[in-house]
């Protein structure tokens, strides 16, 4: 089941809050198990089992681990090794096998896998959870229902965050009912399925109209990257919005998972706001474990290398993933190499060149076909003699300039700016009291049009 | 305060619309998206194990969502007024009508089309008289050079280098303009195709003295263009010309086993008010003269825009064989037994859109 479709908002959400509301406090964490587990179980029943297993496994083994008084790095190792192995299974041995083959020119074959949706996300939670608990750094869940409500919470378990337990150790304990909290929630979940439906959605339309062209020009290249671009942005990070939303609505407080990246000013800071869950699980987990900073020069550009490889890859099993973590690795390090103080201190200067690495670092990352890539870079930097435009790129540009402008505008903080400072006025409080909630409402009606006549609605993210 | 507005504003809403489905009666058919809707699907454990269950009750979900032709019009309002969006799933309105946006000749199916209208010429109807004609789509006559459309004079040289000479082509481009065709649909209008009539008349050697004179019309015709945009749009007039020699003459349907009127008016009540001509989409019809002067057959294979023509040609033929090839299997014809392939009195017309060309590979 996914946030952006009618039988999640008009039916399942209305009934779990229904129920759970309704239930003494004390039994909620089963009514959110039991509609976590229904929410997995709609989207994918044959894999429920990996995510209950999944759960099990690693809740004894987080009451195992604790128990050792000599936390041996072996028990850890076992569990890490299960962990990805399942992972690797499902989502890597297919690429693993094609590689395999290639090289040694084999013909060794498999069955078709299916890649059960969010094992990334799940999987990632629960192996923080297990490093966390070798760590020291937090206490296994008392019982098994608290676990599995935490790895199995509906508002992130198929696209994230990624959340880890301490941060919701305390929510998945006491978590009181609050009005603002609960309008903050819908705020959130709004915005969030805004973005998505009328916003990602329609730019993915757009894309796929003129990736259809019977002659692309310069300019038609040059609108899909950054239609890619802003699409990819909107979706995800609506996503997050919603899963954020969601988690307010029932008590949860998910940390931020983006925080305006397009506005980023180098590619640092761009992955310190793009993705925060994900970069900050790789620093702690594999970047420091590696030596992080604290390593002679050498050794720590190879470290950002690896763990740059390791996000290529964890985004999908494709080599055109790994070469997206290459490119930003060589950004990172040329960065922190030479010239990243030179773009905190010439900030406008920095946000174009962000934005154009950032571009064409989509336009890998969308691009599984090596030549079909080649292609397009050549066509958008006008090495391919094209025009620089046609009448069919133009028709699409007007059709969608509307939707690129909003999205652009979503896509950088001025609303967070003005509205600050809009606040500090008496009678622009009032009318923004009193215009909220339509606004609010407004968009949830229009974004049910979409969804009921919808025909274009399908969650990036949920492929990792 | 404001939060309890809108913790109430929102609940309210899911709550209420969730009701609202409950109680609700289920409708049968979306008459504006011309289509059957999803019925609720029946439980089955080997369905749900495959995911499809779950996929059939969103698609039920979708379909008998309360007040959805009104969220629809919402959509559209939103899109075209708001975010000024012409076009959205390939369909964009201009000057109140709606057209499809095709731009890229698919030259396979051009090959598909033309390998397979060789193919039926080689086998069946060597001596016969044999011609095509291209209906052309009403971008064609779009005069805003700024919405894409097909490079309407290489498609037809391609469709024509493809084809053997014996192929005599007849070119309608003339007899039609942007009137001739429905806003709200992509057929051509019967009452603007005389000139088209008296095109194949001449170039087929045929006489037309006594051609439909009497209108009947049926107002609030929503054509299928209209199922695919959420705008609202004025409905069209759909106007049929009949006369005493269609009045009497019959048309077999061999699908169905049984004769039917040329103009069947039950039918405009259909989802697709376009099949009150010869019923619309049928593999195979044959049309008989009730008072033939001469032996003369026309078989001619088209599409939907061939059900609205074929009664006009009537007069000038003793028979007409229809014959759809995106339901009826070509290598069939013989089996029928209604042509004779030897007369040197058969005339054979291929007459298809440009869409259909375009996209062939459904034909059979």
């Amino acid at each position: 089941m996914v946030f952006s479709s009618i039988s999640f908002l008009y039916y399942f959400l209305p009934l779990v809050l229904l129920f759970y509301f309704f239930t003494p406090e004390k039994y909620r964490n089963i009514i959110l198990l039991v509609a976590s587990l229904f929410f997995y179980f709609y989207g994918e029943p044959r894999y429920l089992w990996v995510l209950i297993f999944s759960i099990v496994f690693n809740y004894y083994y987080g009451r195992f681990l604790e128990k050792r008084k000599k936390k041996r790095p072996l028990f850890l190792a076992i569990n890490l090794l299960m962990n990805f192995g399942i992972l690797f299974y499902f989502k890597y041995f297919h690429f693993f096998l094609d590689n395999i083959n290639l090289l040694f020119h084999s013909n060794f074959s498999w069955a078709y896998i299916v890649m059960p949706i969010g094992i990334s996300f799940f999987t990632f939670q629960a192996t923080s959870y297990i490093i966390d608990i070798y760590r020291g750094k937090v206490k296994s869940a008392n019982h098994i229902l608290t676990f599995a409500t935490y790895l199995s919470l509906f508002p992130q378990l198929i696209a994230g965050p990624i959340v880890r337990y301490e941060t919701v150790e305390e929510d998945l304990k006491v978590r009181k009912f609050n009005a603002s909290s609960f309008s903050q929630g819908i705020k959130r979940f709004v915005i969030g399925l805004s973005k998505k439906v009328l916003l990602a959605n329609v730019l993915g339309e757009c894309s796929k109209s003129l990736a259809g062209l019977a002659s692309q020009s310069v300019f038609s290249y040059l609108l899909q990257a950054t239609g890619n671009t802003l699409q990819l942005y909107l979706d995800f990070s609506g996503y997050s919005d919603m899963a954020i939303g969601l988690g307010l609505m029932f008590g949860f407080h998910f940390l931020e998972n983006f925080q305006y990246p397009l506005f980023a000013h180098s590619i640092t800071d761009f992955w310190r706001r793009w993705h925060i869950s994900l970069s900050s699980w790789l620093k702690d987990y594999i970047y420091i474990p590696l030596g992080g900073s604290r390593v002679p020069t050498y050794r720590r550009y190879l470290n950002i290398l690896i763990v740059w490889m390791i996000t290529g890859l964890w985004h999908g099993a494709s080599w055109n993933f790994v070469l997206w973590g290459i490119y930003f690795a060589v950004f990172l390090i040329l960065e922190k190499a030479f010239f990243l103080k030179f773009l905190e201190k010439h900030r406008i200067l920095g946000h174009f060149y962000t934005i154009i690495l950032v571009v064409i670092s989509f336009v890998i990352f969308n691009e599984t076909n090596f030549s079909q890539l080649v292609v397009f870079l050549k066509g958008m930097f006008g090495f391919s003699h094209l025009p620089f435009s046609n009448m069919e790129t133009i028709y699409y540009f007007k059709n969608y300039l509307i939707v690129i402008l909003i999205s652009i505008l979503a896509a950088i903080p001025w609303f967070s700016f003005g509205k600050g400072k809009m606040l500090q006025n008496e009678k622009w409080k009032k009318i923004f009291s009193f215009l909220e909630p339509i606004f609010y409402l407004a968009l949830l009606l229009i974004t049910t049009g979409y969804l009921v006549d919808e025909s274009f609605n399908p969650f990036l993210y949920f492929r990792f | 305060m404001k939060d309890k507005i809108m913790c109430f504003t929102f609940l309210f809403l899911l709550f209420f619309l969730m009701m609202a489905s409950f109680v609700l009666p289920d409708r049968e058919v979306s008459f504006s998206e011309r289509r059957t809707l999803e019925k609720f699907p029946t439980f089955d454990l080997m369905e749900v194990w495959k995911g499809n269950y779950f996929e059939k009750l969103n698609h039920y979900l979708i379909d008998h969502f309360p007040f959805r032709e009104e969220f629809r019009k919402l959509k559209g309002v939103v899109a075209s007024n708001f975010l000024q969006q012409k076009e959205n799933d390939g369909v964009f309105i201009q000057d109140n009508a709606i057209y499809q946006l095709e731009e890229k000749i698919n030259q396979d199916s051009i090959l598909y089309f033309t390998n397979l209208l060789t193919g039926l010429e080689e086998k069946y109807f060597q001596n016969a008289s044999v011609y095509y004609a291209l209906i052309p789509d009403k971008n064609y006559y779009l005069a805003d050079s700024a919405i894409p459309k097909l490079d309407y004079s290489e498609f037809f040289a391609r469709v024509r280098s493809h084809l053997p000479s014996r192929f005599q082509e007849i070119n309608l481009t003339n007899d039609l303009s942007l009137d001739s065709y429905y806003r709200t649909d992509i057929h051509w209008k019967q009452e603007c195709l005389r000139p088209v009539v008296d095109t194949f008349s001449k170039q087929m050697n045929f006489e037309i003295h006594h051609y439909p004179q009497t209108a009947k019309t049926f107002s609030n015709f929503y054509g299928a263009l209209y199922g695919r945009i959420a705008s609202p749009i004025l409905p069209d007039t759909l106007t049929y010309f009949t006369s005493p020699l269609l009045e009497e003459a019959t048309v077999y349907n061999y699908e169905k086993n049984k004769e039917e009127k040329v103009y069947e008016e039950e039918n405009l009540q259909h989802i697709d008010s376009y099949d009150i001509y010869l019923s619309g989409a049928t593999p195979l019809l044959i049309l008989y003269h009730p008072h033939p002067a001469e032996e003369r057959e026309l078989v001619l294979f088209r599409d939907s825009f061939g059900s609205s023509i074929a009664p006009l040609f009537l007069e000038s033929y003793s028979k007409i064989t229809v014959i759809d090839l995106r339901y009826f299997r070509s290598s069939l014809i013989d089996y029928t037994n209604e042509i004779d392939f030897s007369s040197s009195n058969l005339d054979v017309l291929f007459l298809y859109s440009i869409p259909i060309v375009n996209n062939s590979f459904t034909l059979r």
